[in-house]
Formats: structure tokens, sequence, C-alpha cells
């Protein structure tokens, strides 16, 4: 027992992950994409909004790797900035979510009872609408923002949060250490925070990767509506909106933030079910 | 001799459920005293674990709710106590370990991690402090190589391993009162043997008093100074340990005592006929008449027994005993 305990569980998922293929495949798409956001200033051959009259809708060739777009900006360049901007959102949103979630799911499903009835019929209630179609109406209401949308979007992916925790709340919570640590003097916000919310990590972190490509996909599409980020913000899915009407005869214009966009969340989702199955602790020793 | 430092007296507890109340304690009343390890014994459902939770209000309410009588701990009525001061008292004057010493940590925190936390959270301690005492109590629960342990996640530990850390947890703050429920049942019989002499000698040195739940005889004559048998929610006999292996005075606990095997060395074992009462619907009377060999009409069936005294340090709840003999 040389290393520290926590570094030692690391270590062992991580050996576990890389002996998983799709895992191994899905961390590549990821480790990929974060890798062309975080290096996009140094990657990116051209300003991502500099415009360029002279080369509209240029074919993708060797002076511009995608083409150009209507107004002469380089498609690749801006598809590189675009996964900053992508990955944050997806990202934002997931934490946003995802503690706000969690949070309740744990309050909820620790206290039971009429406490519980009353945040679930409240969670409910956000989950009887489709989640795009709700995100767009709070986006609309709050107004066209990059800010918005991403608030909109983590929104109604609270409920997703909250109630998988809550379930496993409600595991946890019987738990014969959650009586020992109360007969040892506990309180209950500690046992929330101490007891309960660790022990819905695993499931919570699994969701997150697999929801992280949806709420890319809805922030895109929010984008891609008007709601989300305005131009000249090089945002994937503003950039299909705007590439749709040459789709006929510049195919690439709305192509290739589309493939981004399609790797990202197969990306996520595969990485997604991967860590789900590695983090099942039957399976883990 | 001086005031019990525990003293329950007529607890009465029931449980809401689908077919009914359940009552599952039935002014029941026993008392432990300084340095004494009180043992509690009776069948599954009896009652047992719902009295040594309820004194330390963990019982979940609802649909439990206590109906009545008193837990007097060191002169203080628990039953009434604030919600924070009984919280404070929780871990610090009265402590209590369970019987699965599997599920009994957290799995996701290393030992030392949930051990420190509870000293820290009782008294104002560095974390180098705190790390002395854990160790140091490890120790006194003689679990080999405590600095490993102390790194350990608890699924590292085997069981014997793991209740000796809830029994070092549970004793950290030097607590007056140990409340133990079945602690020993889900190990084997050597590690049993070892936590049982680790407890008899704490409480020894510490001054430490044990109210040990159990439904195991054997454990009994082994540990404790005096004994409570419960039966049907009820505290039907209450004496020192010598008393009720020599002369058990209620049918019950004959019978407990003539189904020890090895004790009658005569071919099958003996089983108490019938089974337990139902909590919601007890019989009137006597809660043990349908099973008892003894049992007559009128005063058994009619009568709820009061607890008399046989002898200077033994009571019983039967109408055998009660003054005048049955009506």
């Amino acid at each position: 027992m040389a290393a520290h305990p926590f570094l030692r569980e690391l270590q062992l998922t991580l050996k576990i992950l890389s002996r998983n293929p799709s895992a191994v495949m899905g961390g590549v798409v990821i480790a990929a994409m974060v890798l062309l956001a975080v290096g996009a200033p140094l990657l990116a051959p051209h300003d991502p909004v500099k415009l360029s009259l002279g080369e509209r809708l240029m074919a993708p060739g060797a002076a511009h790797l995608f083409g150009t777009d209507e107004l002469g900006r380089d498609i690749f360049s801006r598809v590189l900035f675009g996964a900053r901007i992508s990955l944050s959102i997806g990202l934002l949103v997931i934490t946003v979510a995802g503690v706000t979630g969690a949070l309740i799911g744990a309050t909820s499903g620790y206290f039971g009872g009429k406490i519980d009835n009353v945040i679930m019929r409240l969670m409910d209630v956000i989950l009887s609408f489709p989640s795009l179609i709700l995100a767009l109406a709070l986006a609309a209401a709050m107004g066209p923002s990059l800010v918005n949308a991403i608030l909109a979007t983590a929104f109604v992916m609270i409920p997703k949060f909250a109630r998988l925790v809550r379930g496993e709340a409600l595991v946890v919570r019987e738990l014969p250490f959650v009586a020992a640590s109360r007969v040892a003097g506990a309180g209950h916000g500690f046992i929330i925070r101490r007891h309960i919310l660790p022990n819905c990590l695993n499931s919570a972190i699994v969701l997150a990767t697999l929801t992280l490509g949806d709420a890319i996909l809805i922030a895109a599409s929010l984008s891609f509506i008007g709601l989300g980020a305005q131009p000249p913000t090089p945002e994937w899915g503003a950039m299909i909106a705007s590439g749709r009407k040459f789709l006929m005869d510049q195919w690439w214009y709305a192509t290739f933030p589309g493939l981004f966009i399609l790797f990202t969340v197969i990306g996520f989702n595969i990485f997604g079910d991967a860590l789900r199955d590695v983090l099942d602790p039957r399976i883990r020793r | 001799m001086n005031a019990p430092l525990l003293d329950i007296r007529d607890l009465s507890v029931s449980f809401d459920t689908y077919q009914g109340r359940a009552r599952v304690l039935e002014k029941a009343s026993l008392t432990v005293n300084q340095g004494e390890i009180m043992g509690l014994v009776g069948e599954s459902g009896c009652g047992k674990s719902v009295l040594s939770r309820s004194v330390l209000r963990i019982i979940p309410t609802p649909p439990g709710s206590i109906d009545g009588g008193q837990i007097l701990f060191e002169g203080r009525d628990l039953l009434r106590l604030p919600q924070g001061e009984m919280r404070r008292l929780r871990g610090e004057r009265i402590s209590m370990i369970f019987q699965e010493p599997m599920n009994s940590l957290n799995p996701v925190f290393t030992v030392g991690n949930q051990m420190r936390e509870v000293v820290r959270a009782h008294r104002s301690a560095s974390r180098a402090e705190a790390t002395d005492a854990c160790l140091e109590m490890l120790d006194a629960v003689r679990l080999p190589e405590p600095r490993s342990v102390l790194r350990a996640f608890p699924h590292e530990l085997s069981g014997g391993m793991r209740q000796r850390v809830m029994i070092a947890m549970a004793l950290i703050c030097n607590p007056a009162l140990l409340l133990a429920d079945e602690p020993t049942t889900a190990l084997d019989v050597t590690v049993q043997g070892q936590i049982l002499a680790i407890l008899a000698e704490l409480a020894g040195r510490q001054g430490l008093s044990i109210l040990f739940v159990t439904h195991d005889m054997g454990v009994v004559a082994q540990l404790c100074h005096r004994v409570a048998v419960m039966y049907a929610g009820q505290v039907v006999e209450i004496a020192d340990v010598g008393s009720i292996f020599a002369r058990p005075a209620h049918p019950y606990t004959q019978g407990l005592i003539a189904s020890i095997p090895g004790r009658v060395s005569s071919g099958e074992l003996y089983a108490i006929p019938g089974s337990v009462p139902s909590p919601i619907e007890p019989p009137p009377g006597c809660r043990f008449r349908p099973r008892c060999p003894h049992a007559k009409g009128g005063g058994c069936s009619d009568v709820a027994p009061e607890m008399v005294r046989v002898a200077p340090d033994h009571s019983v709840a039967c109408h055998l005993f009660t003054s005048g003999g049955l009506p």
C-alpha cells in the first residue's frame, strides 16, 4: 500500500478502462476534441471571424481545408474554435445540472415522505415536456444569448440527475453506515454530504458523460434556430443553420460542423456506456 | 447501590403497518448499571433491536412511534431531550454497533477518513491528533498494523476486522454506554470469540456499560453479568447470569435454556412449541400463554402478569410467581 488510497483506485479505474475497446475509442474521440479545442489558436490556420469577401464559398482545398463560408471565413478554423464553445457549453450545462440535480435528488431521497413527494412531482412537471421543446421555450422567454441557452439546457437536464440520485439515495440511506453515522452524532446535512452524495457519484458521473452529448446537441439546436450563440460566434449549431441555405451547392459549409457534432456526441455516448460498465462494482474486481 | 446508568421504564413502541398497529414493545423495563454488561435475549422479532434503537431515538418515525415510558440515562429522560442535545449524546456518551459489519462503513472513504471524522465531530483536534487517537483505539481492539488499516478502504478488510473498526469508532469518544445489536451474529465463531474478549476487556478497563443484544445464550453466558429475557415485546425475566442458567423462572426462559444444543444429552433437540404471536393482535393476558406448558385458564388468559421479585437480583413476569398464585 504505497500510494495514496484514492490514487490506487484511480489507477485501477484507468487500467480497467484501457482494457475496454469502446472506452478507448470514445476516450480517443473525446481526447481529440479536447486537444483541438484547447489548441485551436495554434492549430487554426486563419482567424475564425476574419472576413475575406474575395474568398467566398470556396470548396475544400489546400488553402482552406474545409472550404470557406459565404463571408469568406475559413470553416476549418471556425470548426476548431467551435469545439471550444461546444465543449465548454456541454461541461457548463452538465456541471450546473449535475450539481443542482444531485443536491435536489439526494435531499429528496434522504428525507423521503412529503418532501420527496413535493420535489419529485415538481421534477415530473419538468419531465412531462420534451426537453428540447422546454429548453426552446425557456431560451425564447429569456431572450436569445449563449448564457441563456446554457441555463435553459441545464434546467431541463436537472430532473434526470435528480431522479437518478434520488433512487440511489433511497437505497443508500437504508444502509447500516448511515445509521452508524447517526448514532455517532451526525446531522442530516453531514450525512447527505458525506454519505449519500459520494455513494451516488458513480451513477451521476456515468449519466453526466452520457448526457454531455445530449447537452451539446440541445445547445447546438438552440443555436441552430437562433436562440443560442449569436453571430459571429463560431458555434457548430449556428454554422449549420447558416450553411443550410447553401447545402445544395456548397455541401461543405454545413457538413463539417455537423460531422463534428456527430463525432463529439457519439464519442461521449460510447465513453459513457463503457464507463457505466467499468464503474460497476460487481465487475470491478 | 447507585442509580443505574440506563433505566428504561415501561417503554412502549408501536409501528404502523398495513395490517394494523403493531405493538412491538409493551411496557418493557430494564436497567443497566455502571460498568455492567447487560444481555438482552429473545427470539427474532421480540423487540430487542427496537428497544436498543429506541435508546438512541433512531426508530424511523413514521411509521414507528414511541407511545409511552421513560428512558433515563444519567438521570435525564432521553425521550424528552431536544434534538440537538440528543445528537450531542450520540457517539459521545452513548454509542452503538450493529450486526452488519459489511455495510457499517461507507465504502467510498478510507477507514482513517471516517474514523478521524468521528473524533473531530466531537472534539476539536488537529488531523494528527485525530490520527493518533484512531491508532490508539485500533490498537486497543487489537487490530494488527493500525496504520495500514487507516489507509485501507472497507472492502479491503475482513468482516472481523471491520467489526473491530466499528467497535473502535464507537468507543473512540469514551462513551459511558455501548449498545451492541448482535455485533457477532454475522461473524464466524473464532472471530466472535475474539470480539467478545475485546468487549469484555474494554468494559472492564474503561468502566464501560454495554447493553448486549443477542439471541445466542452461549454468548450471554460468556460475556454478560445480568440478562433480560424478552418475549413478544415484553421483558419477562431479569436476573444475574448465574441464576438465569441455574434457576430459570419463566417458562419461556426455561424453554430457551432447554433448547441450547448439548445441554441435555438425550437425543432430539428441544424446541419451544408454537410460534411468536403477532404483535398486531397479541393474545390477551400473558403473551406466552398459548405456548406455555404450565398455562392454566382464568388468570393466565385474562390478566397480564406483573414483574415480581423472586430473589434479590431476579425478577420475573409470570402468574406462577404472582402473590397468592393463580386466582
